[in-house]
């Protein structure tokens, strides 16, 4: 089988195809795993550059208003394929796939993603915008209209958005910069909350979190009923809020701010509740940013340190064997064994099936009766 | 390159060749040290997998195995320790992404709506909501909040008629709604990889650990109607993970 899988690899078969849109054709790509970069020229057409083998084949077909890209293997599983793929600003896209990280720039379109393990990181999208992981960083910036951001174990950071939004992680912190919404709901059980942006008369601001803190500025003239709440955390504030005292504040804290045509809901099971000021320091968010850029120059470094050792491979002139053909021995073999790692549940499933057969099975215990 | 030979150098390799290729490919490898290095990084990659040391699965099935031996299945439940020498009929649920997606959306809307209901009554009176009829039990808000304990052990619910009179429809419906995507998630396993069964398994911890935490603060304070729909939405966020999940298992196929 590795042979098999290393061969495969010596003939590559870039595709770098153009095909001609028509206004209002949406763009749908499925990349099983690699990279998937999106990005707009002023053309009325989209180019699809993929670099692959000959055992793959890239699929690029157009129906009514779609125009789909996939990627099939002749043999064996599909592999890792990075697509660069450049569309006209107006386009609608839809990316889905399994190891994908995703990254658009400016896309004027309905924008949705749809990965298992991977970053997305948009920057533009109007209309509707969903991104949903549930392993990665989502990064959405520049958005108009109706924006719904899902992920599970990673952090979500939004900023320059304008519209309804609905962001919503489990094990991540949610932050956001320049908000412009009169509709906001915002979700997490454990990470933090931090808002930034103005309240609009009758908007609704609804903040929630079981671990963490919320953060929420509050403008000096605001028309607002405020109401915050934990069971173990505390409420503080920057500022003196009216009618506030420390009896009233306690757990829970509701005040009328103006004529009080807002709602802002802000609730922490286990962690504090902060208000202050539009254009106060975060210390929230400044935890996050540190460790971004670290971990940005961190991969700045590994990236200049991979090209010096590429820089020495191409000193050491002609090679024969699989090296002649740019093929790293070790980096197969890896991938080898962890296609032969992913085929171990279905093995284990498969025993566990033939087990039940095998074996008596436990009788279904009966489910309470509702009535 | 030689292309036309290395195409077939893994058959040779594998020794899948007949005897004219064969001796064709060997008669190549004699005179081209091109193709005879290729062969020989072939060679070297299959050492170095061999080489490599055994890696033991994700999943136990010795707990599987132990459990039938020991007469109790896999899901906890207990049966005959001795069964005559015969096959036996599976029985097996089985339920499609879509009726799953159905029932689960009904069954949130109902225990939502139930467990608002009960909150605003038992915001509205306190009193009655304080205690229930055997002191420890919780009261018809907290209830709601503590279903999960409740609907764990179904045993102790049928074993006694006041509890099974207390349980709510939408708590039932509710621990329904779960033990059917676990099982679905269970059986879809195999179809997901190895660290994404531990992501999702990690956020379930965390949000069972959310949901206890509420539930005990509940029991401790059964009137606080905010801890009634903070448990509401803790519950209703391990559903939506649990879709997920189960649809990322369908998605695998």
């Amino acid at each position: 089988m590795p042979a098999h899988l290393i061969l495969a690899l010596l003939l590559m078969a870039p595709t770098d195809q153009t095909v001609q849109v028509a206004k209002g054709t949406k763009l749908d790509v499925n990349n099983f795993a690699g990279d998937v970069v999106i990005k707009t020229w002023d053309k009325d057409a989209v180019r699809v550059e993929v670099n692959h083998s000959d055992r793959e084949t890239i699929d690029i077909k157009q129906n009514d208003q779609t125009l789909t890209v996939r990627g099939r293997s002749s043999r064996g599983p599909l592999r890792s394929l990075d697509y660069n793929i450049t569309v006209p600003g107006w386009m609608a896209v839809n990316v889905s796939g399994n190891y994908a990280d995703v990254t658009m720039e400016g896309v004027g379109g309905d924008v949705t993603v749809d990965t298992t393990h991977g970053d997305i990181k948009v920057r533009g999208g109007s209309g509707f915008v969903s991104l949903k992981t549930v392993m990665g960083e989502i990064t959405l910036e520049k958005a108009k209209g109706r924006v719904e951001v899902r992920d599970v174990n990673e952090s979500i950071h939004l900023a320059d958005i304008n519209g309804d939004l609905s962001a919503e992680s489990t094990n991540g912190s949610i932050i956001l910069d320049r908000i412009d919404s009169g509709n906001v709901d915002l979700y997490t059980v454990n990470g933090n909350i931090s808002y930034d942006g103005p309240v609009r008369d009758k908007g609704v601001y609804r903040l929630t979190t079981h671990n963490g803190m919320i953060a929420m500025p509050i403008a000096e003239r605001v028309n607002a009923t405020l109401t915050a709440r934990t069971y173990n955390g505390s409420i503080r504030s920057t500022f003196t809020l009216p009618g506030d005292t420390p009896e009233r504040r306690g757990k829970r804290l509701t005040l009328t701010l103006g004529n009080g045509s807002a709602h802002i809901e802000l609730e922490s099971f286990g962690g504090a509740i902060a208000l202050r000021r539009p254009g106060e320091a975060r210390p929230e968010t400044e935890r996050k940013r540190t460790r971004d850029m670290v971990n940005k120059v961190l991969e700045k470094a590994i990236e200049d340190a991979k090209e010096k050792d590429k820089s020495k491979e191409k000193g050491k002139g002609d090679q024969f064997g699989l090296a002649g053909f740019g093929i790293d021995v070790d980096a197969v073999v890896a991938e080898a064994l962890a296609e032969a790692q992913a085929a171990i549940p279905d093995a284990i499933a498969a025993a566990q099936d033939a087990l039940r057969l095998a074996m008596p099975r436990a009788v279904p215990r009966p489910r309470p009766d509702p009535r | 390159m030689h292309e036309e030979w290395t195409d077939q150098l893994s058959d040779y390799f594998d020794d899948e060749l007949g005897g004219a290729e064969r001796e064709a490919v060997e008669q190549h490898l004699r005179g081209c040290a091109d193709c005879r290095a290729v062969l020989n990084d072939l060679k070297r990659v299959v050492a170095q997998a061999q080489s490599m040391p055994p890696r033991p699965p994700q999943a136990d099935l010795w707990a599987g195995i132990a459990a039938q031996f020991r007469g109790t299945g896999v899901d906890g439940t207990h049966h005959s320790t001795r069964v005559p020498f015969r096959r036996p009929v599976p029985v097996r649920f089985a339920f499609t992404m879509p009726q799953l997606a159905a029932a689960a959306v009904v069954l949130m809307a109902v225990s939502a709506g139930v467990a608002w209901q009960i909150a605003d009554r038992s915001g509205r009176n306190t009193n009655s909501a304080a205690t229930a009829a055997a002191g420890a039990q919780p009261s018809d808000g907290a209830r709601d909040a503590s279903a999960p304990a409740l609907l764990a052990a179904p045993d102790r619910d049928a074993a006694s008629g006041a509890a099974i009179a207390q349980v709510g429809y939408a708590d039932a419906q509710y621990d329904a709604a779960v033990a059917d995507l676990e099982k679905a998630l269970k059986q879809g396993r195999g179809r997901l990889d190895a660290s994404t069964i531990a992501i999702v398994e990690h956020n379930l911890q965390i949000i069972d650990q959310a949901i206890a935490q509420a539930r005990e603060a509940l029991a401790g304070d059964p009137a606080n109607s905010y801890l009634s729909g903070h448990l509401v939405e803790a519950r209703r966020r391990k559903l939506d993970l649990l879709r997920r999940a189960t649809a990322l298992t369908s998605e695998s196929n």
